[in-house]
């Protein structure tokens, strides 16, 4: 029988072999397999002598203070990126007036794009910070003695519910998935809320939810990021 | 990797909490300087590297798969950064100094050197590996230092496992070449 080749005995010394494969029985039998075996355990152990230097205890901190100097501005431009996008999306529904009472753009002429995007920076930071106050009514609600959902919540809900679709929509559409997850799973329980929970039961299960899911911290952090912007 | 980062720091640091991400450049500092040192063969080319790992990572953060380990998501990132400023050194330095022929021994600090024939054994490995291309050595360096099996480097790498294995018997034989005046002599 031939001797197995070189290959063969790499994938045996790193253990990639097959359990089944026939050639490990052969090597570990044959002496010359074995001499070649050791001889590339030689070359292996040589270049284990080449250690990485050792870092301080407190290298991850440094690394830190060097990252974090770099990053503030990339965040502020994705999300300049975003709102940007979302700007020409959101446009023709902050105009009708969805989310504000105030009027379209006057008879002087047209906003300035850096106006605009203002307030639409304005109706989202608005958009999350109605949301979290709808779902703390929802899970501080869910309490006492009065389980069911007043006609209002339901009202708001659905409003709220339209505005995050579109949110979702630019998100996706600029690349911010992660921002589009948590709408996502906000559309999902302003659905539900939306619908009315009609059981003690139902309203708890729309509680656990929320918690499970962290939802209101989420909120409080994209909400935190449209602030800074 | 050694480091552990949970599912609440991850999906922390996914939704943009900053204070998340600090955890997780804290924690993986460590391991991503030893690949990325493996990979560059100097400290300063590996410091350039974890800096830039982990702005390519908070960057790409939203696209990580939650599904896949976080750990082997890093490597990646580590890895074709380290790949890159690699690269970036190799081009300054064939145009900066063509005639410099020991720049791979050069590198090392003499500091951390314990004694001369380890020294001559360090600078024999660091040119023995230089002579490895990007891939055979990041092939070579996480199967062999960083233990991740086969499946797990072509993932890390990008590539599939026939191609990682092509590039670990190619980067073997070719530290076996260039160490072979050694063989038997240094066990």
């Amino acid at each position: 029988m031939s001797h197995p080749s070189e290959e063969d005995l790499v994938l045996y010394l790193y253990g990639e072999m097959e359990e089944s494969d026939f050639l490990r029985g052969h090597i570990e039998s044959c002496a010359r397999c074995q001499e070649e075996l050791d001889l590339l355990r030689q070359v292996l152990a040589e270049v284990d002598e080449v250690t990485p230097p050792e870092r301080a205890a407190d290298y991850g901190a440094r690394v830190w203070e060097r990252v974090s100097k770099e990053l503030p501005g990339k965040k502020r431009y994705r999300a300049y990126v975003w709102l940007a996008a979302a700007a020409s999306l959101l446009l023709a529904t902050f105009l009708a007036g969805r989310f504000t009472a105030r009027p379209p753009a006057d008879d002087k002429g047209a906003r300035s794009s850096d106006v605009r995007e203002r307030i639409l920076l304005v109706a989202l930071s608005e958009h999350f910070e109605r949301s979290q106050m709808l779902l703390l009514d929802v899970v501080n609600g869910s309490d006492g003695a009065a389980p069911t959902l007043v006609p209002l919540d339901r009202e708001r809900a659905g409003e709220l519910l339209q505005a995050s679709r579109l949110y979702r929509q630019t998100a996706y559409q600029v690349g911010e998935v992660a921002a589009a997850d948590v709408l996502e799973e906000l559309e999902r329980i302003l659905l539900d809320v939306s619908q009315g929970p009609e059981s003690l039961e139902a309203r708890e299960a729309l509680k656990t939810r929320i918690e499970e899911r962290d939802l209101l911290f989420k909120l409080r952090v994209l909400g935190s990021t449209v602030r800074k912007f | 990797m050694k480091a552990v980062v949970t599912e609440e720091v991850l999906a922390r640091a996914r939704s943009g909490d900053q204070a998340a991400f600090r955890l997780i450049v804290e924690g993986c500092s460590r391991d991503v300087f030893r690949l990325a040192f493996r990979i560059t063969g100097n400290e300063e080319d590996a410091e350039d590297a974890v800096q830039e790992t982990f702005l390519r990572a908070y960057r790409k953060l939203d696209a990580f798969e939650a599904r896949a380990s976080f750990g082997t998501w890093l490597y990646r990132v580590t890895a074709n950064t380290a790949i890159d400023v690699l690269r970036r050194r190799k081009r300054t330095s064939e145009q900066t100094d063509l005639l410099e022929d020991d720049a791979p021994a050069a590198r090392v600090a003499p500091s951390q050197e314990k004694s001369v024939y380890r020294r001559q054994v360090r600078e024999r490995v660091e040119a023995a590996l230089s002579c490895l291309s990007d891939l055979e050595r990041s092939a070579f360096v996480l199967r062999h230092f960083e233990e991740m099996s086969l499946a797990e480097v072509s993932e890390s790498l990008d590539t599939t496992v026939s191609a990682t294995k092509q590039a670990l018997f190619r980067a073997v034989r070719k530290l076996r070449k260039s160490l072979a005046p050694v063989e038997g002599s240094t066990s």
